[in-house]
């Protein structure tokens, strides 16, 4: 197999050469080590006011040397999108991902756009016991060649720590810790556990999360359950579970967790270090192992005590978080356990009420500092080739608290300003990062920071359901089922159009959805139609236009198109974006109402309203580079004899 | 007289266990794991009656056989295989023996294991929850007094009434020696594993009793007036990883020894 690969390599390498050498020349001494910092949702305004306030002294170094430039996002701009422009130079019709979700096209059931799990092939039933005879499979769905692996071919080291849309992880050359997109053990994007004997906080519905009813029965002891993954190995796929047994000591307002032989001391308001916790599914043979911290929110007048979402442990990992596989666990065992989960900080306990702004902002830089440590970590061990590593902090932060920063929030007047300095305070921690980087310059070394997208505000929530419902796009039959997700409440052979996820709409075609009843040679003047009223759509309260553009995916993205593309890509305008409860299809009674989530950032909107940032030590000869550039100029630095396909190099200036 | 057999028996271990202290522990353990295997079948075939053994597997094997052959006549079926359980129950008789010569040397070794391969050592900077028991009720919060070197002390110390027990946090720090008084009781502290397959304490109690051999991962304390009876610090447990699965040493323990049993048995001709 090897000669004949070679041969073949040997035959085909000069007609390649021809083929894509551009002809662009080649850098005079080949650059040895390039560092790229991902910045997931560093904003170019934001961040030259900063620069200004003198806040990132570091990054004002780079902008008078290589400019601070703005970095066209991807349409839609989500970061798995606009990640996955990045990694392969071409943007969703290439690479398969339109939204963080989804949706199988017959059926209309969402999944997760990024990964999905397939169970083993084979299983032996006895009594109770289901005992694979093959691995379960976690696969990647996003498509296309990764742009690095042109640079491992030719034997260039690549590190890729805590890279977005790469869960699991790439196999091949390079070594690769997954980030965004890295599943808690429940399979889900994060799911906190809530222990409570507080009835005003016991709800029966809590996305993103539990909150667990829990009782002391006079002896200053409440026992909760943790519940883990699935047991496939039983019929019925229980989830595995972990008894905690939580004593609590009133006068000290303290108390002792013990879980699994472990004793954890904590008082009131203190974190716990990682607790690593064992579920069996065949006990002292098969178990898998998961991380959690606890926080304790409140011991008097009642218990509250919170668990992050089960991490993957990255000593022992259920699932493949790295390649090679054991650059998790030799990163655990240099540092200990870290975060795993593709988003670390719990937004959604903030969006529910669960931990205050203040504790949310504790474990954003419990989230922050492991990923500092992890980045001097594999900084300092970093000799040569090309060197990623992705900061979530920014992005998720910035959604929480764009309300300090915005005087038009609904929640800003709520909000303590003393956020508005957290925000400050995260981008002065990222440019000590960049300069960390730069310090490593040494003639050879260029440094690369770039983001996939800005921010805007999120200060108006619209509900794309409701809207088409009273347009007579879609039909709902049952107004007390409209508040129910999964579009419980329509009628779909009088419904023409359906919104799901956060910038997609769909055609309900006949020749593609179950029961649809819009025929094929009638969608083109139906996107038209659409196209039309959504973009005059205004909001009734300021007299804006709510959609700044309505994108047909057709026009957008020419080429041929996987079936679950969206049809319609929705751009909203600043200051608005899709519902929540659009994002699952339910139908609220308002088009248009006040967001009065934490969540009050978003970029989830019109690419052209939040492009990216991009700095960089070399200096740039395009006017308007873009992501999908990236893989293809920072290869070029490289000295590679093939560059990736995809994208412009943005550095030579001549492609 | 237990302290001194307990010393010698730690040090037996210790000993048996010095080539492989520089090695992942997972190869110490296989190595007694596998030398207890062989172990008990020698003691096995020393201790029991061997021709008894093999007439009776003999007999077994034929009336197994009976069954087969006559499954046409259900009543010569039923005689059959009251005859094999009846066998079975012979063989049974035949093994105490020597389970009961097997019995003291396997829960010593098992302690031994448990002490030196259930749990991972101290580390540095990391905080280790030190609980308390108190023989006759908790006494006041305040007049429990904490001296520590090595290791530094971490507030608050939860009292739970319930159960007579009191629990803080320590921090080791350094490699110096570590020490931990309660109320004029002295604690031995578990220190970082100096080795793999060293020792390991979890726990400690004042009583000078037989279960000490059995339970090598108990330190032992000169209890003062106020101070506690017994108590245990909380150490993570340690799994190995074997054939892609997350075993317990019990697990290797009982499948490796029962292997080098198996092996021992066709090699040293044991009739089991």
């Amino acid at each position: 197999m090897k000669r004949r690969k070679f041969l073949k390599l040997a035959a085909l390498s000069p007609a390649a050469l021809l083929a894509l050498n551009t002809g662009c020349s080649r850098v005079a001494s080949p650059a040895k080590r390039v560092i790229v910092l991902g910045i997931d949702g560093m904003d170019p305004f934001l961040l030259r006011s900063f620069i200004y306030e003198g806040v990132m002294p570091n990054a004002a170094r780079m902008m008078s040397s290589g400019g601070l430039n703005r970095l066209g996002t991807s349409n839609p701009p989500q970061s798995p999108v606009a990640w996955s422009n990045f990694i392969t130079g071409y943007g969703p019709d290439v690479h398969g991902i339109f939204d963080f979700i989804h949706r199988n096209p017959s059926t209309r059931i969402p999944y997760l756009s990024t990964s999905r799990v397939i169970g083993p092939d084979r299983i032996i039933s006895i009594s109770d016991w289901r005992l694979p005879l093959t691995g379960a499979k976690v696969e990647l769905l996003r498509k296309g060649e990764p742009f690095w692996n042109r640079l491992t071919d030719e034997g260039i080291p690549v590190t890729m720590v805590k890279l977005p849309v790469d869960f699991p992880p790439d196999k091949g050359k390079a070594k690769i810790l997954s980030g965004l997109g890295t599943p808690d053990m429940r399979g889900s994007q994060g799911s906190f556990t809530f222990f409570t004997d507080d009835p005003r906080s016991i709800t029966d519905v809590t996305s993103g999360g539990v909150v667990v009813p829990v009782r002391d029965y006079g002896d200053n002891c409440y026992v909760c359950t943790v519940k883990g993954p699935e047991n496939s190995m039983r019929a019925g796929n229980p989830d595995m579970e972990v008894e905690a047994k939580v004593w609590v000591d009133r006068e000290a307002d303290a108390l002792r967790i013990d879980i699994q032989g472990e004793s954890i001391v904590l008082a009131a308001g203190e974190w716990s270090r990682w607790v690593r916790m064992r579920f069996d599914a065949i006990p002292h043979i098969s178990s898998v192992n998961a991380i959690g911290r606890f926080y304790v929110k409140e011991i008097t007048p009642r218990l509250k005590l919170y668990l992050t979402p089960l991490n993957i442990d990255p000593l022992n990992p259920a699932l493949p978080i790295s390649e090679p596989p054991d650059f998790s666990s030799n990163l655990a065992r240099d540092l200990g356990p870290f975060y795993t989960q593709g988003f670390p900080e719990d937004t959604k306990a903030l969006s529910r009420g669960i931990l205050s702004d203040e504790e949310y902002l504790q474990q954003a830089w419990i989230v922050l500092k492991e990923r500092l440590d992890l980045f001097h970590h594999e900084l300092s061990r970093f000799r040569e080739g090309m060197f990623f590593f992705y900061f979530s902090s920014l992005d998720l932060n910035i959604h929480m608290f764009y309300r300090a920063l915005d005087p038009n929030s609904p929640l800003h007047a709520s909000t303590a300003p003393y956020f508005k300095g957290a925000v400050r305070e995260l981008y002065a921690q990222i440019d000590r990062v960049i300069g960390d980087a730069l310090s490593e310059r040494d003639g050879n070394t260029e440094v690369v920071v770039l983001s996939d997208h800005g921010f805007a505000p999120f200060n108006r929530s619209f509900n794309l359901n409701t809207w088409l419902a009273e347009e007579g796009y879609a039909n709902i039959t049952s107004s007390h089922l409209r508040n129910q997700d999964m579009f419980a409440a329509i009628d779909w052979a009088s419904t023409s159009a359906y919104g799901l996820g956060l910038n997609c709409l769909y055609i309900n075609r006949s020749d593609r959805e179950e029961n649809g009843s819009v025929p094929p040679e009638q969608v083109p003047d139906l996107l038209l139609r659409l196209k039309r009223d959504l973009e005059a759509v205004t909001d009734p309260a300021t007299g804006r236009q709510v959609i700044s553009n309505a994108y047909i995916t057709s026009d957008v993205y020419p080429g041929p198109l996987p079936s679950f593309a969206p049809d319609m890509i929705i751009g909203y305008a600043r200051g608005y974006r899709s519902s929540w409860e659009t994002t699952l299809g339910s139908f609220p009674e308002e088009v248009i109402t006040d967001n009065l989530d934490p969540w009050s950032g978003t970029h989830c909107i019109d690419p052209g309203v939040v492009p990216g940032t991009l700095l960089s030590t070399v200096p740039l000869s395009l006017p308007d580079p873009n992501l999908c550039d990236m893989g293809r100029s920072i290869s070029w630095l490289f000295d590679v004899p093939v560059l990736p396909p995809g994208g412009r190099n943005i550095f030579s200036g001549n492609g | 007289m237990i302290n001194a057999i307990a010393v010698i028996l730690n040090g037996f271990f210790d000993i048996l266990l010095l080539p492989f202290r520089m090695l992942p522990p997972f190869w110490g353990l296989l190595f007694i794991s596998l030398l207890s295997g062989l172990g008990m079948i020698i003691v096995f075939g020393l201790v029991s009656n061997q021709e008894k053994i093999s007439r009776l597997r003999k007999r077994m094997g034929g009336e197994a056989l009976g069954i087969l052959l006559h499954v046409g006549s259900p009543v010569t079926v039923v005689e059959f295989a009251g005859k094999l359980i009846w066998s079975n129950t012979v063989y049974l008789g035949y093994l105490l023996k020597p389970l009961l010569f097997i019995a003291i040397p396997f829960m010593l070794v098992w302690g031994q294991l448990d002490a030196r391969y259930g749990r991972a050592g101290m580390d540095n900077d990391v905080p280790v929850t030190v609980t308390l028991q108190f023989e006759s009720g908790l006494p006041e919060r305040e007049s429990i007094e904490i001296e520590v070197a090595g290791l530094e002390f971490l507030p608050p110390i939860v009292m739970i009434d319930t159960l007579n027990e009191a629990s803080f946090r320590i921090l080791p720090e350094g490699d110096s020696l570590r020490s931990l008084d309660i109320s004029g009781t002295a604690l031995r502290i578990g220190r970082t594993a100096r080795w793999n397959g060293s020792r390991i304490l979890r726990g400690f109690d004042s009583g000078a009793s037989l279960k000490r051999l059995f339970s090598p991962w108990v330190g032992r304390i000169d209890q003062s007036e106020e101070g506690p009876g017994s108590g245990w610090y909380t150490l993570p447990d340690v799994r190995y990883g074997v054939l892609g699965g997350h075993w317990s040493w019990i697990a290797v323990f009982l499948v490796f020894s029962s292997l080098s049993a198996i092996a021992g048995a066709r090699l040293f001709k044991v009739k089991i």
